[in-house]
């Protein structure tokens, strides 16, 4: 436990001393969020559990498999496998480490709901959105660290990250006309949060959503394992 | 180290390597440019695994080798510095320090690498010295048994090279080090040991009394040691 305190301590350090991490976990979602509201697009709960699943996404998916395929071809991350440190540990440490900004984003767009949408956050169930959040690190987190142990470099990371991100975010909001849409973990995260948000029907959803997080989690936690002696 | 293969696509990169390393004991690995040597360090770190034979570290694979042996062994590897832009030369010995149930002062580290002045600069800041110098202490740091460093001094000026010379000297005592090198002196006042391979193969194992009897310096032996191989 205090390894894991100390790489946790120091793994979020690393990444908020990347200026890009603040600028596109924090202020692009709330960007993105309040231009649309202006622009009339969806309704307010949408609009913010869309910039929650946007901040998890960018911090975990593209910020974690950047850093981590920086440290595969600098070779820090070889130097963590020859220490003590277990790789498990190092691995959760960094899917923990953006944690931090996240909660930040996330309590930014809530005071933008309440203060600019003039949202009524009395349906906020803080419990179930807390539990998006874990979800939604965990399992972009995983596919973050997959990515990043098959790019094994920094720019092709960051060009796979974009590539995948960016068509996921652009058809949230043409979702009724992609039926498939319910298989993209950004998807099943916005639906868990607007869950949390407004206290829907629940149940079913919560339970669809939450698989759909956990299947790619696995996927690509077990693609990891198997691909990551490459990364050394 | 037994009988060890490696291949990669259309290239056999180490053949029949067969030696063992006992504490205390330094060690001088020489050999022409893509002759194996970073192959086989890199083999002995489990980061490679051996396409036949067997390696073997404090009786373990070492690509299995428990975290409580991970604390008795130090690295410095050629072609990437292993190091955190993000953080500075003092942060570094804080982090990976912290991995270490007993590590070495780092204190004591910095003041024998000459790190002093340069605790608070970013690495991404270093030059290749001093950024060998913190490898080097990185590699120290949890007072290892067995240490493995892909060429430590090169890049290093002529007062910094005999520095670290003196602080592997003092180190050796209880530990096995393994060197790789170009340098002949570095040869001449390391070595106890010297291995040498060619195109993957281990021409010669032998103490470095031994190997200067061969061409009565090390750049004759080394040349001469490579033309009776070829």
């Amino acid at each position: 436990m205090r390894i894991l305190i100390h790489e946790l301590a120091w793994q979020s350090r690393i990444y908020v001393r990347e200026p890009m991490a603040l600028l596109y976990v924090v202020a692009f979602p709330l960007a993105i969020v309040v231009f649309q509201y202006f622009r009339g697009t969806g309704d307010p709960a949408f609009l913010l559990a869309l910039g929650v699943a946007i901040s998890v996404a960018i911090a975990n998916f593209a910020g974690l498999s950047i850093s981590l395929a920086t440290s595969i071809e600098r070779g820090a991350f070889t130097r963590v496998y020859v220490s003590p440190l277990p790789l498990t540990l190092h691995f959760m440490a960094r899917m923990l480490a953006p944690l931090g900004l996240i909660l930040v984003a996330t309590g930014l767009l809530l005071l933008a709901a309440q203060i600019v949408f003039k949202t009524d956050l009395g349906t906020l169930r803080p419990t179930l959105l807390f539990l998006a959040l874990a979800l939604g690190t965990f399992a972009f987190g995983a596919l973050g660290i997959m990515l990043a142990v098959l790019a094994k470099r920094t720019n092709r990371a960051s060009f796979l990250s974009q590539l995948v991100l960016f068509p996921l975010f652009v058809l949230e909001f043409w979702a009724k006309e992609f039926p498939l849409l319910w298989l993209s973990p950004l998807h099943s995260l916005l639906l868990f949060a607007q869950e949390a948000v407004t206290a829907g029907s629940g149940g079913a959803a919560l339970v669809s959503s939450g698989g759909i997080l956990l299947a790619w989690a696995g996927l690509a936690l077990a693609v990891a394992a198997k691909k990551a002696g490459d990364a050394l | 180290m037994k009988k060890l293969h490696k291949r990669y696509p259309g290239v056999e990169a180490l053949r029949n390597v067969t030696f063992t390393l006992e504490a205390p004991e330094m060690v001088v690995l020489l050999g022409p440019n893509g002759s194996g040597k970073t192959t086989l360090v890199r083999s002995l770190a489990g980061i490679l695994s051996p396409s036949e034979g067997e390696i073997q570290v404090f009786c373990h694979d070492p690509r299995a080798l428990p975290p409580s042996l991970k604390e008795k062994w130090g690295f410095v590897f050629q072609e990437k510095p292993g190091l955190y832009e993000e953080l500075s030369v003092g942060e570094h010995l804080k982090l990976f320090g912290g991995y270490y149930q007993n590590p070495k002062d780092p204190a004591e580290l910095t003041r024998e690498l000459g790190l002093e002045q340069i605790m608070g600069k970013r690495t991404g800041e270093l030059s290749v010295g001093q950024r060998k110098r913190l490898e080097l202490a990185l590699a120290l740091l949890p007072n290892p048994c067995l240490l493995v460093l892909d060429e430590p001094t090169s890049a290093l000026d002529i007062e910094m090279k005999a520095e670290i010379w003196r602080l592997l000297k003092a180190q050796k005592d209880d530990t096995a080090i393994l060197i790789t090198t170009h340098d002949a002196e570095e040869v001449e006042v390391l070595a106890e040991r010297v291995l040498v391979l060619k195109e993957g193969v281990l021409v010669f194992d032998g103490s470095k009394e031994e190997f200067l009897q061969i061409g009565g310096s090390v750049r004759a032996s080394y040349n001469r040691i490579l033309e009776k191989a070829a």
